[in-house]
């Protein structure tokens, strides 16, 4: 018996097929069945000739699986902190572009940490949507517009808790909370060409009514009473609407220069407008930045970039208010509000997706979304332009929202 | 006649695999007298190479599947399919989606816009040959063949007689779909057509696993309707010349659904298309010529009411090819050959038609040694673009056989792919200084094949390497313009064991087969600052897949099991977000019947037994368990002097 034993122990190391033949063979005993007998003589056979193979394949299977290892992805740790997102930085990111979903990240100022995909972490695992094109803060709230998806996502900005969806929006692109129960959204429309601001009941969190906008709406101001709607995305218009957000009505339109898209106000309560330019195919008429005046609504300035195959984007203001910045021919500039000229030297010597200034510090705050299919970068310089550091945060980060 | 004979004997000899194949097919009353090879470049010279060649029977029982299907069950190739309805693309062997080379009848027909072919748009029932050969072969078939290249091909049969068929399923989903077939041949002529009308809800449910709570909803938007007709005809003007001529018309409109993280969807796509290839054969007794012609339309209107979107592209092909073969003594074979393509497009998103032509000469050369037991293939190939890169590629390759046991394989290739015309014509973004995409491939394996009595057993471990440089990806440029350029090297390598065992006991057979692929495929370079790329696997290439198969056959009944696993998939260049891994199960039973010149065959299917809730594409809903049944009818009247 002992002998047998062995023998089976030393025919199962020479080849593992036996190790099935014999328990084939044994319920074949017991079962009788016929199949099982077509099957143990099948392995049978081809364990002769198989062997060879084998040793050649384990030899091989063995490298695969050690590279298999390496192949599976490494558990990522993330722990859910909550309550720790009263002050800091949310950055939202795009997410891959096609079948992709947007995130938000989270940067802690005192500890240096990030926590990515902050919405996934805290609402087990919930998506924003396909593509979060912006955020923003009001009230108690945060508002991540979800471009695609034709929707904004509530969380309550404390614990990142979801609180509501806003949906029925078509194209949407910025919002700018009016007061508790009012908020603007511009979108694009269902045509891509139908600019229009969606006024929001924040208390039902619905769409109450439409205002009609000049074409491919972006980033609005609030001066006052009024809002100033910068309109021409791409080249799609060259208008700031002006609303008056008490009627929601229409006040006047402003013709700042084709491609108008970002929106600022200084200290001196002035309106700065980017207009990109009319960009590709034609590149034929340069960006602009135009300085308005809200208390006639009339132009006061108008500065033309001199190169029309660049289109200036990203216009954003210091703390004070006295200091623009904006990107343009691949680098970051610094515009005085009291210079009646572009300035022609450049900060930073490279391009951002996404650009801000951080009201605490200004630190300026770019955001490199690399090759656009992996996690990008955030990278911190101070206001006068030299590197602080770098951290890295979700797929394409585009949009700023400071607390 | 015997030329033929001799193909298919060679043909046999040089794939074991099929030996297998075409012993079930005899069990079967299905009695194939001559099988024409018309890609006779695929079978003289790819010695060296890796060959699978789909079974008949799997092609049988998927009648009313698409490419989609029977490559993600049966074939290492990992299939990207965006939803039931939506794009489904190939990877082979970890290449991009454009590295396959889809070819009908040995004619590349891939789009020139976008180097692709959705394979839901290729209905099994209008091929009688499906096959893969792995690896590059760019100097036999020309741009594209990176990854692998997929032959399907339609096969002369001659005195038959009348034939006709009909089959009907009906299936999960509301799935519908109808084909029809007639035909007659006799010695000189054999002309066939087939129909087939496809109407599916595909209203499955799944869970919405972007939303919170996982909610279970059903898949809105993706109605399908397709229908197509083939004709193949083929005249032997005499003992020595056939003419053979194709044409393939399909119509199809589909919704595409939308991903889970948007609620809605309003997009549809119709693809209308046209292919026809003409083909003249002369053959003497040590050399044989060949003139082919084709001609594809193809029309693809895109439209979604959501964003006032339609988007209406037209695409032409004109393909001239000349082939000329001669025999050099008795172990040596000469294929000289000259392609001409010229592709038009006509779309919104170029400023204007754009056309490109391109010309090409091949020569490609067999040797066999020692009565057949070395065999050395050489092809070269040079291609001339108007105003653009020519390049050049050649393959080498060697097969031996030890004890007629034994096999061992090696290749190397030097393979490209052009860019396409979006690549080099977009607005925004074309452009038009793009260079053709490199590979370097090599290969070797080593099998072991048997076949006693009733018994067949082919195992078989291949190894290989694929080296991709001037890769083209879309980036936004210095002006935020998105625009293709030569950036990425890839290199992909891995393992695949292929085993495949089949015994006949009497009228029983069992088939039993297994592949296990491994592929790595790397970024080795990127130019941005941000290299987390660098080294890591690519976006939707798993670096596993294993595939299992039992098929018990007696008498006119089959029964198959089929098993697919996918392993990891990362869904960011970082490898820092993945999906999961997923196993399918699908049971497939036959029943066929003999009545007096009928064949009646009964089928039922039941996919995704497992009822596993995955996504090939991030975000992008697949179906749970489905099913499907149907009848087929064959009638067949012999000619009277048979």
């Amino acid at each position: 018996m002992n002998k047998e034993k062995n023998l089976l122990i030393l025919r199962i190391l020479q080849n593992p097929f036996f190790v099935i033949a014999n328990v084939m063979k044994q319920s074949r005993d017991i079962l009788k069945i016929r199949l099982l007998r077509i099957l143990t003589m099948t392995v049978e056979r081809s364990s002769v000739g198989f062997c060879k193979i084998l040793i050649l394949g384990i030899a091989g299977l063995t490298i695969s699986i050690t590279g298999c290892k390496k192949d599976n992805p490494d558990p990522v740790d993330d722990t859910p902190k909550p309550g720790a997102y009263e002050t800091g930085i949310f950055i939202s990111c795009e997410g891959p572009f096609g079948s992709g979903t947007g995130t938000v990240s989270f940067y802690d100022r005192s500890t240096g940490t990030v926590t990515n995909d902050l919405f996934g972490l805290i609402n087990s695992s919930a998506t924003l949507g396909n593509v979060v094109q912006s955020m923003s803060i009001h009230n108690d709230k945060a508002y991540m517009i979800v471009n695609n998806a034709g929707k904004i996502e509530i969380v309550t900005y404390s614990d990142f808790k979801t609180a509501g969806t806003i949906s029925g929006l078509n194209k949407p692109r910025y919002f700018l909370g009016i007061n508790s129960t009012k908020a603007y959204v511009t979108e694009w429309g269902s045509d891509g060409l139908t600019g229009a601001v969606k006024v929001i009941n924040l208390s039902t969190n619905t769409v109450s009514s439409t205002i009609s906008t000049g074409n491919g709406p972006e980033e609005m101001i609030q001066v006052g009473e009024s809002v100033y709607v910068a309109c021409g995305k791409y080249g799609a218009d060259s208008i700031v609407t002006v609303i008056n957000s008490t009627t929601d009505a229409v006040v006047t339109s402003l013709n700042v220069g084709i491609g108008a898209s970002s929106i600022i106000s200084d200290a001196n309560n002035k309106i700065w407008v980017l207009c990109g330019g009319d960009g590709y195919p034609n590149y034929s008429e340069s960006g602009r930045l135009v300085r308005i005046d809200p208390t006639t609504n009339t132009i006061e300035l108008t500065m033309e970039f001199s190169d029309p195959n660049s289109n200036p984007s990203n216009l954003n203001i210091n703390n004070t208010k006295d200091k623009m910045y904006f990107i343009y021919g691949g680098s970051v500039y610094e515009q005085s509000t009291a210079a009646v000229s572009l300035n022609t030297s450049t900060l930073i010597n490279r391009s951002f997706y996404g650009l801000s200034i951080d009201p605490t510090n200004d630190y300026i705050y770019g955001a490199d979304a690399g090759d656009y299919v992996s996690d990008g970068w955030v990278i911190r310089y101070n206001s006068s332009g030299t590197i602080v550091d770098s951290f890295q945060v979700g797929v394409i980060p585009n949009g700023f929202a400071f607390n | 006649m015997k030329k033929y004979i001799y193909l298919v004997l060679f043909f046999y000899f040089c794939f074991p695999k099929l030996y297998s194949q075409q012993d079930s097919l005899e069990s079967d009353s299905y009695t194939l007298k001559e099988i024409e090879v018309f890609t006779d470049r695929l079978h003289d010279f790819s010695s060296g190479s890796k060959i699978l060649s789909i079974d008949k029977k799997i092609l049988e029982e998927n009648q009313s599947g698409n490419l989609s299907n029977v490559l993600a069950q049966h074939s290492p190739l990992f299939i990207k399919n965006y939803s039931i309805s939506g794009l489904s693309t190939p990877s082979f062997r970890g290449s991009g989606a454009g590295h396959t080379a889809i070819l009908w009848n040995g004619i590349n027909i891939q789009s020139p816009t976008n180097g692709l072919i959705d394979f839901k748009l290729i209905p099994i029932s209008f091929i009688d040959q499906l096959t893969l050969q792995y690896g590059g072969s760019s100097s036999l078939w020309g741009s594209g063949a990176i990854g692998g290249s997929i032959h399907l091909n339609n096969s002369a049969v001659f005195n038959q007689g009348f034939t006709a068929n009909a089959s009907v399923s009906l299936g999960s989903f509301d799935n519908k779909q109808e084909n029809i077939g007639l035909g007659y041949s006799n010695d000189k002529i054999s002309i066939s057509g087939k129909a087939f009308f496809k109407n599916a809800k595909n209203d499955f449910n799944f869970e919405n696993t972007a939303q919170l709570g996982s909610p279970e909803q059903t898949i809105s938007n993706a109605e399908t309707r397709q229908n197509g007709l083939i004709l193949n005809n083929y005249f032997k003007i005499n003992k020595n010349q056939i003419v053979n001529l194709h044409a393939w018309y399909q119509y199809n409109d589909r919704n595409l659904p939308p991903s889970m993280t948007i609620n809605q969807s309003k997009s549809n796509q119709k693809d209308k298309s046209f292919r026809s290839i003409a083909e003249w054969k002369i053959k003497k007794t040590k050399e044989s010529y060949s003139l082919r012609i084709a001609y594809f339309n193809e029309e693809l209107l895109y439209t979604d009411s959501l964003i006032s979107l339609e988007s209406k592209n037209n695409f032409q092909t004109l393909i001239a090819e000349t082939e000329a073969k001669f025999e050099i003594g008795k172990n040596q074979f000469l294929n000289l050959g000259i392609n001409n393509t010229y592709n038009s497009a006509l779309t919104k998103n170029y400023l204007g038609l754009k056309d490109r032509n391109r010309t090409a000469l091949f020569v490609s050369h067999h040797l066999q040694l020692f009565s057949r037991v070395i065999k050395i293939t050489s092809s070269f190939r040079q291609e001339f673009i108007f105003n653009g890169d020519g390049p050049f590629t050649f393959s080498e390759g060697v097969e031996t056989w030890l004890m007629k046991t034994f096999r061992f394989r090696g290749n190397i290739s030097k393979n490209y792919r052009i860019p396409n015309l979006n690549d080099l014509f977009w607005t925004p973004g074309g452009n038009p200084d793009l260079l053709s995409e490199n590979s370097w491939n090599y290969e070797s394996a080593i099998a072991f094949i048997k076949c006693i009595d009733n018994f067949s057993l082919d195992a078989e471990i291949t190894a290989f390497s694929n080296n991709v440089t001037n890769w083209i990806i879309w980036l936004p440029n210095n002006m935020s313009v998105w625009s293709p350029q030569n950036i990425l090297n890839v290199w992909a390598r891995g393992l695949e064991y292929d085993l495949s065992i089949s015994k006949k006991i009497n009228k029983f057979k069992i088939d039993v087969s297994g592949q296990y692929n491994f592929v790595r495929s790397t970024n080795e370079k990127t130019e941005s600052a941000n290299n987390a790329a660098l080294h890591k696997q690519l976006i939707y290439v798993p670096s596993q897949k294993a595939m299992g198969n039992i098929r018990l056959t007696y008498k006119g009944y089959s029964l198959a099991f089929i098993y697919n696993y996918i392993g990891y998939r990362y869904t960011t260049s970082d490898n820092k977000s993945y999906l999961n891994p997923y196993q399918l199960v699908d049971i497939y039973f036959n029943k066929s019947f003999f009545i007096q010149n009928y064949t009646a065959q009964l089928f039922l299917q039941a996919n995704n037994i497992l009822n596993e809730s995955y996504q090939a594409i991030a975000y992008y809903a697949m179906p749970g368990a489905s099913y499907l049944a149907g009848i087929s009818i064959s009638f067949n009247q012999k000619n009277k002097q048979q």
